[in-house]
């Protein structure tokens, strides 16, 4: 499968940088507010076509781009229960944190794991590909990290039944 | 939908000028949906499905005689059955299939040459092509505009999403970031 995360990061490099071309935008629709609109979608003219980059059934990324926002969901893999609960563990440790990620949004798009919001702001504080390489860093550590707590577990219960059964030998 | 014609002299503000300005009324996506002005629009959804099924065969034909750029010009010629309406459904899916299995029947050495051809013949062939990779990579049990709701999750399987990457990564290098941008810009939703 490693094959396929070169093509997989690539794709998702190339949309990131193409939908992230944000502006100030004030909202149309209320006066002296300034939302993202691709969570208000008040005014659906400044919002773009969502797409969707997936490498297998699931592993994927939703990058959904407005005038001034682009929203980046990310379905992590999850192959087994024990991935599946150290997601939803890693996730939930990630997001109730946000506000330390800055680009980070509160709660995931709903059928993905973790979304990224990033703004007009935080495209002129910080330098577009560095957000573009953050958001792509964390694809990539994401999956190791899992793995690697998943064989850290497997490993603490091996030895954990060791010494639990070993006191009924002597 | 839309009043146009109201006493009160505010009346205008409510007024969704996209419903106008598009034209088509018929549908809830408020004229954004499918160019109502071009050639497609003026199609009925059992004309496009006709269309689309016999190209269908076409561009297996092609793919047979193992002319897959010649298939893939056919299978992402205009008219496409744009926009959301859910009687274009059948139509839709066929266009698509029709265009993912030359992508998915070309071996992978061979994708840049083809992608090569297509930009020759002509760039906005890869701009069409490449909302159908994109498209594609979204899944068969997708709702309107590529939405992946938790209820109709289907997903591609990895073998065609490897080649809908590797078509991904080719068409970036001949068209550049433009193509994506293209994608993303266009009303015309698949």
């Amino acid at each position: 499968m490693a094959n396929t995360l070169r093509p997989y990061l690539t794709a998702v490099r190339s949309t990131l940088s193409a939908a992230m071309c944000l502006d100030n935008f004030s909202s149309q629709v209320v006066e002296r507010h300034n939302k993202p609109e691709v969570e208000a979608r008040m005014s659906k003219e400044v919002l773009l076509a969502p797409v969707v980059i997936s490498r297998n059934e699931n592993e994927r990324v939703l990058i959904e781009a407005s005038v001034n926002a682009v929203r980046v969901s990310i379905k992590i893999k999850q192959a087994d229960d024990p991935e599946r609960l150290l997601c939803h563990k890693f996730t939930r440790f990630l997001t109730q944190r946000a506000e330390s990620f800055v680009v980070l949004r509160r709660k995931p798009v709903e059928g993905y794991d973790i979304s990224f919001l990033i703004t007009n702001v935080h495209t002129e504080q910080m330098y577009k590909h560095k957000l573009v390489d953050f958001i792509l860093q964390f694809m990539e550590d994401v999956d190791k990290e899992i793995s690697e707590m998943k064989l850290s577990i497997n490993a603490r219960a091996r030895i954990v039944a060791e010494t639990y059964l070993g006191q009924f030998i002597n | 939908m839309s009043t146009t014609t109201s006493a009160s002299p505010n009346s205008y503000r409510k007024l969704d000028v996209d419903n106008v300005a598009g034209g088509g009324g018929d549908d809830d996506d408020g004229g954004f949906d499918a160019g109502a002005a071009d050639a497609a629009a003026s199609l009925s959804p059992r004309e496009l499905e006709q269309t689309a099924n016999s190209r269908l065969g076409d561009v297996r034909g092609l793919i047979t005689r193992g002319n897959v750029a010649a298939a893939i010009a056919l299978a992402v010629e205009e008219p496409l059955p744009y926009g959301e309406r859910p009687d274009l459904k059948a139509a839709k899916d066929l266009a698509i299939s029709a265009v993912i299995e030359p992508l998915t029947a070309t071996k992978t050495a061979d994708i840049p040459n083809v992608v090569k051809q297509l930009h020759q013949q002509n760039p906005e062939l890869l701009d069409r092509l490449m909302k159908f990779v994109y498209r594609g990579m979204a899944g068969s049990g997708v709702g309107p505009a590529g939405v992946v709701g938790p209820g109709n999750i289907t997903g591609v399987t990895g073998q065609t999403a490897a080649a809908l990457l590797n078509w991904h990564a080719a068409i970036v290098e001949v068209g550049g970031v433009g193509t994506i941008a293209r994608v993303l810009t266009d009303r015309k939703i698949l």
